[in-house]
């Protein structure tokens, strides 16, 4: 039980400042740059949309936990542009295709014969980056059905899916890195030279 | 540690990306050595370099190689070993 509340806590802080990060920096500097055509009706989808990078590696790492992991962070999100319409009817649709086509594509790579999971042999980024994809193309058009969007939107949330996957591993990467670094330079931190 | 199981976990898959791209700043042996120790950190909060040499992806590397790969992971501040315990004992460092 302590451990699925860790989990929640960390999937939806982490789904929240990636959402918060692509709202204040990246959304404006797109806007600035990029004009989708045939978007006039609905914000601009974003090319960098971190937050599936969090659901696609939240989803690696938990499985099916990932669901509940995700929601309150997903459900947070949701009500800050939706508001309470957000959680009647069909608006609700969205937000519950954005936390479960992750583990669901998981899951159906694993009935296909490749288990990507976290702990089922070593870890295959390629393979991680695929089932991101196929959970983009999945959630691309589940959710611009719902909202009944156009083609360029479509193809907007693919791109910014695929992006936000990879520039969220690669930020990650950026993170782990720098806390390598501060571990070698504390002097503490290292151990004695030992076979 | 087992907490840091998952930790360790995406820091294997970024390690794998970064081979991919050419980022890395591991070799393939140390790669290999560090998922060994994930997964046994998965069964026991401390490792033995013994329980290590007997995974699967470590048997084919020579014990010197992996001795110098675990070096190599404790400098990269991956590995710690376990302080006043018996020679060859390691914890992953979050």
């Amino acid at each position: 039980m302590r451990a699925l509340v860790i989990e929640t806590f960390a999937g939806s802080v982490a789904y929240i400042l990636a959402f918060t990060l692509v709202i204040l920096v990246i959304g404006p500097v797109q806007s600035a740059l990029i004009t989708i055509p045939g978007t006039p009706d609905t914000p601009d989808p974003s090319l960098l949309f971190l937050p599936h990078g969090v659901r696609i590696l939240i989803a690696w790492l938990f499985k099916w936990r990932a669901v509940i992991a995700l929601l309150p962070g997903a459900a947070i999100m949701h009500f800050a542009f939706l508001g309470s319409a957000g959680f009647t009817g069909y608006a609700l649709l969205p937000l519950f295709i954005g936390v479960t086509v992750a583990p669901l594509t998981f899951e159906m790579f694993k009935r296909l014969g490749w288990n990507l999971d976290a702990g089922a042999g070593a870890p295959r980024w390629r393979g991680v980056m695929l089932v991101g994809f196929c959970a983009s193309i999945v959630n691309s058009l589940l959710t611009n059905y719902a909202y009944a969007a156009s083609l360029p939107s479509y193809i907007g949330y693919l791109i910014g899916d695929f992006f936000g996957l990879f520039f969220a591993f690669l930020i990650l990467l950026a993170v782990f890195r720098a806390f390598e670094r501060r571990a070698n330079i504390d002097p503490t931190g290292g151990a004695p030279k030992e076979q | 540690m087992k907490k840091y199981l998952k930790l360790a976990q995406v820091r294997a898959l970024l390690a794998d990306m970064e081979d991919e791209l050419g980022l890395s700043e591991l070799s393939a042996v140390e790669r290999d050595v560090l998922y060994a120790f994930t997964e046994a950190a998965e069964r026991q909060s401390s490792v033995a370099t013994r329980d290590v040499m007997s995974h699967p992806l470590v048997t084919p590397i020579s014990r010197p190689t992996v001795f110098r790969a675990i070096d190599r992971l404790k400098s990269h501040g991956l590995l710690q070993h376990v302080e006043g315990r018996e020679r060859g004992l390691y914890t992953l460092k979050d």
